[in-house]
């Protein structure tokens, strides 16, 4: 093989990789642009439909868990890897511990001095409060943060690393899902910051689930109903 | 680790593709591994497949979403006319007709504004003999508020349940302009009449 042909052949094997790799690119693209069109179907398509047709709202959240399933099998992610084992529990606890303090603190200030609401405990629906209302926020945080992190930011990762982008971006997404009720959008931004940071350095989505539920209780215990929109999203918001 | 997916160190010395992820101080921070995001060609095919076919099934339910929604708010069949207005009554008549043994409800609304509700359940049998519907009791006639001297418009809508408490109305026929003549009870009557009927 001469030079020439040496060169050639290094040539157009680097092309076909610069192809491939844009290829993953563009497929990580779309599985994340994926999962959030499924979300955004389910809060701005289905919710506006009455009463059981609501029921719809299982195919977007199937397409969506069978979408993100098959992907985490097919690129062979571990439980581990994804956060769902028992592994960095307590470290991932441990670097929550410190922002959940300042965010808990911070809402009761603006919740006492912004909209001068006084603190109430235990504001959730009636019935929920003893038992229901913590398994349901951790049920309800564990899902969020499975789709967030164990998804779509390992995702953000494999496009651009860890980071401060890619932590920008899931909050900004996760903000996203939460148009257009002002107040959650800023909550679920922060909150997304933190998280998405977290989840980086210690991937656990149980700590975080935890976290998200005992978030949502401060949340709701300090500022009024009015101010959250009922925690409302997508269509729903308007009433 | 699936078959499907390889590591990446192995993928980035046979190939000398750039690294997708992230710079070893990064590593440094965390006991994980860094997620990688290379595929062998079997893989990306299969991802590419799962995308594309999820990407269809949700395109067409949002269409069936899209059609069932609109079927639902804006109903097609409404079928009916407005004859008569005049300052005494509104008279016309209303089929639904993929219900057509049913008796619609009817809203009256005169200048842009509220005037009166009714169900279409008079005696018209016209509508019977003109194949409209099994029975004659499907025209409406509404008695609207005292209105002041002048020229004014009458709409009839159809009342269409659109679920979650929520009812859209459909405009029946053209709308219809009247006269109504100066008398001694509305020759006070204001220009803004449906401030003074207000309910």
């Amino acid at each position: 093989m001469s030079a020439r042909e040496f060169d050639n052949g290094v040539e157009v094997r680097a092309r076909i990789t610069e192809q491939a790799a844009l290829g993953e690119r563009a497929l990580l693209v779309w599985e994340i642009v994926s999962v959030i069109s499924s979300a955004l179907v389910a809060e701005w398509a289905v919710l506006a439909l009455g009463d059981w047709q609501k029921l719809a709202l299982a195919v977007p959240v199937g397409l969506a868990c069978v979408l993100m399933l098959a992907s985490q099998r097919v690129r062979g992610e571990t439980r581990r890897e994804l956060g769902l084992s028992g592994a960095n529990f307590g470290r991932a606890l441990r670097l929550l511990v410190g922002p959940m303090i300042v965010g808990a603190l911070a809402l009761v200030c603006v919740g006492r001095f912004w909209y001068g609401a006084p603190l109430v405990f235990g504001r959730q629906r009636a019935g929920w409060e003893l038992f229901g209302w913590p398994v349901w926020g951790f049920v309800w945080g564990l899902t969020q943060q499975y789709a967030l992190q164990a998804f779509i930011n390992r995702r953000l990762q494999m496009l651009w690393g860890r980071g401060w982008q890619t932590t920008l971006v899931v909050a900004l997404l996760f903000a996203l899902l939460h148009l257009p009720n002002p107040c959650l959008m800023a909550a679920t931004f922060i909150g997304g910051l933190m998280w998405a940071a977290i989840y980086q350095r210690a991937p656990n989505i149980y700590a975080l689930a935890i976290s998200h539920a005992v978030m949502t209780w401060v949340l709701v215990s300090t500022l009024p109903a009015a101010a959250l929109g009922g925690l409302r999203v997508g269509y729903k918001y308007f009433g | 680790m699936n078959a499907d997916a390889q590591p990446v160190a192995d993928a980035a010395s046979q190939t000398g593709s750039p690294r997708l992820a992230v710079s070893a101080s990064d590593d440094a921070r965390t006991n994980e591994a860094r997620p990688t995001a290379h595929l062998n060609e079997r893989a990306r095919t299969r991802l590419t497949h799962l995308l594309l076919g999820k990407s269809i099934v949700e395109t067409l339910f949002v269409a069936a979403l899209v059609v069932v929604f609109a079927r639902q708010t804006f109903n097609p069949f409404f079928r009916g006319s407005l004859d008569n207005a005049d300052a005494q009554a509104v008279a016309g008549w209303v089929v639904d007709a993929s219900a057509p043994a049913a008796h619609v409800e009817v809203q009256l609304f005169i200048d842009g504004h509220f005037a009166a509700r009714g169900r279409a359940d008079h005696e018209r049998a016209d509508v019977r003999s003109a194949g409209r519907a099994p029975d004659e009791f499907h025209g409406y006639n509404l008695q609207p508020p005292l209105l002041p001297p002048g020229e004014h418009e009458a709409r009839i809508y159809a009342v269409q349940p659109s679920g979650a408490g929520r009812i859209t109305l459909q405009q029946v026929d053209k709308p219809l302009r009247f006269v109504v003549p100066v008398s001694d009870e509305n020759k006070a009557m204001p220009n803004a009449w449906w401030e003074a009927t207000r309910p």
